[in-house]
């Protein structure tokens, strides 16, 4: 399984890709903007460029020479994406941070920077993974498809709660108002369900991927 | 000892069918996968290692049933379908450091030797490297994992002559030690001529035979003999026939019966390719 991360870091994964979650980062400078934004565009730009990457190196014929089991492929490719997502969130929070240290005005007309705001961005990942991996790996190659649908329901959820945080004021109070203690607690809700997306997005994964003839 | 055994290997797709798929390699041989394009000769390749999950039938390899030991016999198995064409952009050397890591057998003086030997740049992209190098690289990454069993679809397709022969010669080397085989797929003939030991025919996703070389080719003759000679009863004992100005010409198989009909008619030994031919002409016949 690890040499497997290695071959998606060393032959399949761009190094941009390490770079690019510092570029959009930097994103959450903009003074009051929609911030699920950020994390929505490593669904927008490095994934369709990612696996159009996997297509193009025929992957699928590369791993298909090498001694390894299918259920490592599926782990390693999860893995691939879920420490990217890991790192763009990581570095989001660096600039949500710098922001508030700059603006000194949370009071953002959509999401504000907190806590609470990242546990959703743990959710829009997680529903991402979940509908993306598994519809890839019925066929191991083919990504139009699970793209368009993953990143609808991501963009969905993300730019649906900005919109309704505008007009619904418990929704506000909950993400913003509701204390440190609360928005924690969202932090923490959001990193399980993202937990759970990964080990689910794997059993769905790897069920497809048993069956395909590469 | 026999490395690979392949039984009754079936397949279905909605237009075509491999049907009870059997031969075996024994150790230290050549053997030849042959077929027309489309017979089956992939498909039959990928399902021994499992690319293609077969609907029956049963792998061995090294004596040990390949399905659940599957990553431990990879180890031991050189494989090569088609041409090398993943991570083309990559340097050579970027993808032996890849290549290596998954190997527990992996001997960098095994490999440092080959590239020498098969002048192989490192730090050329695999793109750089023509049809025969890319290939030479792939038996470079086999050898230096110290693979046993080299299972290699249409390795020559592509090659120019003198590059096909090199190629041939470098497997006849390898089995030289008696403790290394090579199935290799093929359509084109000429290369089994010299250096296989066994040929394997397969024919619309069916085994015809799988045999020596020599017995494979006497086992057939070829029938020569003027337009009247050429029965109703001779048309139904030949696989397929051809008709020209001059008489005819058809495949038979040899069998005591065909030795009355040889003394009769001119009779040839055919070489691979008739075989083949004949076998396809019948395939259009009765299509």
């Amino acid at each position: 399984m690890l040499n497997l991360l290695y071959k998606e870091f060393k032959l399949s994964i761009h190094p941009f890709f390490l770079l690019f979650p510092f570029l959009i980062g930097a994103l959450m400078l903009i003074p009051q903007w929609i911030f699920t934004l950020v994390p929505l565009y490593f669904c927008f730009v490095s994934i369709p460029n990612l696996f159009s990457s996997y297509k193009a190196f025929n992957d699928l014929s590369f791993l298909a020479m090498l001694p390894v089991s299918k259920s490592d492929i599926v782990k390693a490719r999860i893995g691939a994406v879920v420490g990217l997502e890991l790192l763009h969130i990581l570095l989001a929070a660096i600039f949500a941070l710098l922001n508030r240290a700059i603006y000194h005005n949370p009071n953002n007309f959509a999401l504000d920077l907190n806590p609470a705001f990242f546990g959703l961005v743990f959710v829009i990942y997680g529903v991402f993974n979940l509908i993306m991996l598994p519809m890839f790996f019925k066929t191991g190659y083919s990504f139009g498809v699970p793209l368009i649908i993953s990143i609808t329901a991501a963009t969905l959820l993300g730019l649906g709660m900005e919109l309704l945080i505008i007009f619904n004021s418990s929704l506000r109070y909950l993400m913003e108002e509701s204390g440190n203690g609360i928005q924690a607690l969202l932090l923490i809700l959001g990193m399980g369900l993202f937990t759970l997306s990964i080990f689910e997005t794997y059993i769905l994964s790897i069920r497809r991927f048993e069956s395909v003839d590469v | 000892m026999e490395l690979l055994k392949v039984q009754e290997l079936n397949k279905s797709y909605p237009s075509f069918h491999l049907e009870d798929v059997s031969f075996s390699l024994e150790k230290g041989y050549i053997m030849g996968f042959i077929g027309m394009n489309g017979a089956g000769k992939t498909t039959t390749l990928k399902s021994i290692l499992n690319m293609v999950h077969a609907d029956s039938g049963y792998i061995e390899i090294m004596g040990k049933e390949f399905k659940s030991h599957e990553l431990e016999l990879k180890q031991d198995i050189g494989v090569m379908l088609g041409d090398m064409d993943f991570y083309v952009k990559k340097r050579v050397k970027t993808l032996t450091e890849v290549v290596k890591r998954f190997y527990t057998h992996w001997d960098d003086t095994i490999y440092a030797t080959y590239c020498d030997r098969f002048n192989i740049d490192e730090e050329k992209r695999l793109c750089e490297l023509s049809t025969g190098m890319r290939t030479k690289y792939a038996l470079t990454l086999a050898l230096s994992h110290q693979a046993r069993l080299f299972i290699l679809d249409e390795p020559t397709s592509g090659l120019d002559p003198a590059a096909r022969d090199e190629l041939l010669e470098i497997f006849q080397q390898l089995v030289e030690d008696g403790q290394k085989s090579v199935l290799f797929s093929t359509h084109i003939t000429s290369d089994l001529e010299k250096y296989a030991d066994f040929i394997t025919y397969i024919h619309e996703g069916k085994i015809i035979t799988s045999t020596t070389k020599d017995e494979f080719i006497d086992s057939y003759a070829i029938i020569k003999g003027t337009l009247p000679q050429l029965t109703d009863e001779l048309k139904e004992l030949m696989i397929s026939y051809k008709k020209n100005d001059f008489g005819f010409s058809g495949l038979m198989k040899t069998n005591d019966h065909s030795h009355d009909i040889e003394s009769d008619y001119t009779s040839e030994r055919p070489t691979l390719e008739d075989i083949m031919i004949y076998y396809a002409k019948r395939g259009r016949t009765h299509a």
